[in-house]
């Protein structure tokens, strides 16, 4: 088992320009409160780590109640819309569109270099050491036709699919040999590799994606999943005044051993867990200093109000080295 | 081949011991004996004690593992090999070239008998992950590497056996610069040319405690530095292998005594000005390794050569002569300790 972190200078704005994402949470909240009056669409879950019926409130956002659970640490959006509604808000509301054209593409440029590039390169270091013969690649809900167009341009695989379970405007911008299908169920061992890149958080059920990737995927084949995670110092630290942690974009936030635990129990062989994030301390700290009543702990507030960059970048590196990091990556592989 | 095949640990120290934990934990494997002069040691085995190293042979044994001194290492592996018994023996593999090729004969002789040498080095998973950046040339071709691998000796350091010359063969570069070596080859292939710096700089022993070594192929060019030193009083284990477009740095590596770090390795790709000259400082990525399956990957791989009667293709017997080749050389590439020590063929 093997975790990375990344030395690099990574910063927010680099992936979320602050004007453009303030306006997709405005229009998020608004069509939140338009979509979901009807409280029919919503159903109670248990918890999407483990499973667990204890848990508790945590917080109110945008009108969802994030709950807890006490068992696995995960944070989730109990009651939820059913996945018909969500698919349905995704696809419809002002904010969904807005997130697939102005936002991502205005997230592309620093991308395509700065997150991309990492992505590409950990997909050509898992092909060189687990899968040489790798021909047939899948990711799924694919966002970023840029990263495909850059899977495509390595030059290994014979097939690229793409799932789209989600109405994407942007399906001309997909490579050309690019065969999309919105629906993986039926794709069964044949996959080499199969990725999911920021869809854990925001599809009904985790687990499901899971247990689909393990049954699409051939023997040997590989599972790589981007997400976020509750286990991080972001959330940890700032709970619900994390201002990443919305509803409907964040339903689910599995703890990192929920979701290992998952992952395995689905049937894959952790290759690697790490936490390659490199905004944590950065987000707490603007966030502090927006908001300097919000209720943090007087060490950060010391160490925010007091030290410099240098010690901050440390953190930032000890939390990546440690799993301490929101965001995660994992690798898993079909034995 | 009847299962499980029948085990003897010929040498039950330190490393005999870590062998019979990887015996134990293999299902195909079971241990029948064990030997050592000392009694003592062997008592918590739960096996057969012998004395004497042939009666462990001729209670036939499928495998043999001999983890001696290494002046006993030849005299037992051929042994064993003219016997038809497969031998795994730790590194070095000998105390001179001359004791490799011995066995080398010996195994020509028998060649349906498997043969490695615990260059377990290879089965790190950095090592493995660096293998296959190079390997498929990512990055393109190796220019050069830098070893340094160390160790600041330990208590009782001067009165150990592995600096009695009779013993060993040599110091620090034979008992732990060896694997340094054997990576070089690994990833870089074959080395002619040498010149070396062999010296005693603090410890009071009749062998070397300081080696600083150039290697270079001189076809392709390719150069490797290596430092194996006894007076490295932070340990140390450091490989960086700098390629055209990229590099890679191991750096730390999980041992028994986990004293030389956690295992990383750094990778960078190199990135180009507008002009396409190389930029200096690129990004990297820094890979912790949590676990040592080292000892393990290699039994398992020895036992899967044995029983699909494929050829040992790690830490081989030609590893062993050319790794032992460039020891050799090192050792002598040297006058002035070539001199002090009547070294080589004067």
């Amino acid at each position: 088992m093997k975790r990375v972190v990344f030395l690099d200078d990574l910063k927010e704005s680099d992936i979320r320009p602050e004007i453009v994402y303030a306006e997709y949470k405005h229009l998020l909240s608004e069509d939140i409160q338009n979509h979901f009056t009807d409280p029919s669409l919503l159903i109670d879950i248990h918890c999407p780590g483990c499973s667990n019926r204890n848990t508790k409130f945590a917080f109110k956002k945008m009108e969802f109640n994030f709950c807890s659970c006490s068992k696995c640490g995960s944070l989730f959006v109990s009651p939820r819309p059913t996945s018909d509604a969500l698919r349905s808000f995704y696809k419809d509301s002002r904010a969904g569109l807005f997130f697939r054209s102005t936002f991502l593409r205005n997230k592309l440029e620093a991308r395509s270099k700065k997150v991309f590039s990492y992505r590409i390169q950990w997909i050509m270091g898992l092909i060189e050491e687990y899968l040489p013969d790798a021909e047939i690649f899948l990711d799924y809900a694919t966002k970023y036709p840029n990263l495909l167009q850059e899977v495509n341009n390595l030059g290994f695989f014979k097939s690229i699919i793409s799932v789209l379970p989600e109405c994407f405007e942007e399906e001309h911008l997909l490579p050309e040999n690019t065969k999309i299908i919105h629906d993986n169920e039926t794709v069964e061992n044949k996959i080499d590799i199969f990725t999911a890149f920021e869809v854990a958080e925001r599809v009904f059920d985790p687990v499901k994606l899971f247990n689909g990737a393990y049954h699409a995927c051939k023997k040997n084949g590989l599972f790589l999943i981007t997400t976020t995670t509750s286990s991080g110092f972001e959330y940890q630290v700032l709970k619900g005044y994390s201002p990443n942690l919305i509803p409907l974009d964040r339903l689910n936030l599995l703890s990192l051993e929920a979701l290992t635990s998952q992952i395995e129990k689905a049937g894959f062989e952790m290759i690697e867990v790490s936490t390659p994030g490199r905004l944590d301390v950065e987000i707490v700290k603007r966030t502090y200093e927006k908001n300097p009543d919000i209720p943090l702990d007087s060490f950060w507030k010391y160490l925010f109000s007091y030290r410099d960059e240098n010690v901050l970048n440390s953190l930032q590196k000890y939390l990546q080295e440690f799993q301490l990091s929101s965001h995660v990556r994992i690798a898993a592989i079909k034995r | 081949m009847k299962l499980p095949l029948k085990v003897g640990i010929i040498g039950y120290g330190k490393i005999g011991k870590i062998r019979n934990e990887c015996v134990k934990n293999h299902p195909l494997l079971e241990l029948i004996g064990v030997c050592d002069l000392d009694p003592r040691t062997c008592e918590d085995s739960g096996v057969s004690y012998y004395s004497d190293y042939r009666e462990l042979l001729s209670a036939s044994p499928d495998i043999v593992f001999v983890c001696t001194y290494n002046c006993y290492i030849p005299e037992i592996s051929i042994q064993a090999i003219s016997r038809g018994i497969h031998v795994f023996t730790e590194k070095p593999p000998g105390r001179v070239l001359e004791d490799v090729k011995n066995i080398k004969d010996a195994a020509i002789r028998n060649p349906n008998v498997k043969i490695k040498f615990g260059f377990n080095h290879r089965y790190h998973e950095g090592i493995n992950e660096a293998k296959a950046i190079v390997e498929r040339g990512r990055f393109g071709k190796v220019m050069w590497m830098r070893g340094v691998y160390g160790k600041a000796g330990g208590a009782g350091y001067d009165n150990d056996w592995r600096n009695n010359k009779n013993l060993s063969g040599g110091g620090i570069l034979i008992d732990q610069g060896i694997h340094m070596l054997d990576l070089f080859r690994y990833f870089c292939g074959e080395f002619d040319e040498i010149k070396s710096f062999v010296g005693r700089s603090y410890w009071m022993v009749d062998v070397e405690d300081n080696v600083f070594a150039l290697l270079r192929n001189s076809m392709t060019a390719q150069t490797a530095m290596i430092h194996s030193s006894a007076t490295q009083w932070q340990h140390k284990f450091l490989l960086e292998i700098y390629m055209e477009k990229g590099y890679l740095e191991i750096n730390g590596i999980l041992s028994t005594t986990r004293t030389y770090g956690r295992e990383t390795l750094k990778i960078a790709q190199c990135i180009y000005d507008e002009n396409g000259y190389p930029m200096p400082n690129p990004q990297e990525v820094m890979t912790y390794y949590d676990y040592d399956n080292s000892w393990s990957a290699e039994i398992d791989d020895f036992v899967e050569c044995i029983l699909k009667d494929k050829p040992v293709s790690q830490g081989n017997i030609e590893d062993a002569i050319k790794t032992m080749e460039l020891v050799q050389r090192i050792y002598e590439g040297d006058d002035q300790w070539k001199r002090r020590n009547c070294l080589g063929k004067g």
